[in-house]
């Protein structure tokens, strides 16, 4: 009983403190970030395993986890509500074209950021970029104009 | 590889169907292994905790389930029936004591004797006729069937209590 209900302290404590650290925490992820999970993971481990090395323990803690997050997805693609909670809901910080900076500023996205994006969809310049939207799992989408307005060098140039 | 409406992919509804079906089952297994651990069939938890007693003068609570390497405990509680000589004497016997790692005997006794495929902890008591608790704590060393008796040997006449403890590994 005892490892289920640290599991489940475990993935709550870690569920409210990620959800309060914010998007930017995991969607762009820097080698420092990376590094700074590795010692979380260490920090955590001794609160999760207690004093019991066996394998039992292992067992019964890594299926309670899993167990945890199937039930939740499946808790969150019934109830909208939940999801939003728990996930939190797209942000749209470009609009047509326009960048909305106090939006950027609290989600602590910056135009780099939005440029950065934009590059990985093959775009030269934020002109170029129509709609931006911080998405759930931080990661930021980008929708071009159509027919790039200030960037004819998207079109392929004619032979 | 199959192709749907000019898609180059290796879709394969049926052993998908099949593997979502599998998953299923799987979530099914795991609710049941969360709950068996909640319940205490893994290791802590109410259908664990047992107990045996000697009527009137000792009861023994123990784990029916343990795990290896993690820390248990035998709690003895004696009576004030068992506490009316000058010394309270508790054996435990060796095969139980072979398979742990003992780790404390709380109060510790004052000396240990060793006796016939049995270790007789021995207490002298300041006050006669007062309840008193022991408790054994260690470690199991061998998954499986762990079996053991304690007795209590300053009774006019020996009294035993035996108990079973499954090591998970």
């Amino acid at each position: 009983m005892e490892s289920v209900l640290r599991a489940l302290a475990i993935y709550a404590v870690l569920m409210v403190l990620f959800r309060i650290t914010g998007k930017r925490s995991l969607g762009q992820i820097t080698t420092f970030d990376f590094i700074l999970l590795l010692i979380i993971s260490e920090a955590i481990q001794n609160g999760l395993v207690g004093d019991s090395y066996s394998i039992t323990n292992a067992f019964v803690l890594v299926t309670t986890l899993v167990l945890v997050d199937v039930g939740l997805s499946l808790v969150k693609g019934r109830s909208p509500r939940i999801e939003r909670y728990l996930d939190g809901t797209p942000l749209v910080i470009v609009e047509r074209g326009r960048l909305l900076r106090d939006r950027m500023g609290k989600a602590r996205v910056d135009e780099g950021d939005v440029l950065n994006a934009a590059r990985r969809e093959g775009l030269e310049r934020l002109a170029q970029v129509k709609h931006a939207v911080l998405e759930r799992n931080g990661d930021i989408s980008i929708i071009p104009w159509s027919e790039s307005p200030g960037a004819p060098t998207t079109e392929r140039p004619a032979a | 590889m199959a192709r749907v409406d000019g898609l180059e992919v290796d879709q394969d509804l049926v052993f998908q169907r099949r593997s979502w079906v599998v998953q299923r089952v799987g979530w099914g297994l795991m609710a049941l292994v969360v709950l068996a651990a909640v319940a205490g069939l893994l290791g802590s938890g109410p259908l664990s905790n047992a107990r045996a007693e000697v009527p009137g003068l000792m009861t023994l609570e123990y784990h029916r389930f343990a795990r290896f390497d993690t820390g248990e405990t035998l709690r003895l509680s004696l009576q004030p029936a068992a506490t009316a000589g000058d010394t309270v004497r508790l054996s435990l016997t060796q095969a139980f004591l072979g398979a742990v790692r003992l780790e404390a005997v709380q109060p510790p006794p004052a000396r240990v004797e060793v006796g016939d495929g049995r270790l007789v902890y021995v207490f002298p008591v300041a006050e006669p006729r007062v309840p008193m608790v022991v408790t054994f704590a260690y470690q199991p060393r061998e998954v499986g069937a762990a079996h053991g008796v304690v007795g209590l040997e300053s009774t006019p006449e020996p009294r035993h209590v035996a108990f079973r403890q499954l090591v998970y590994p």
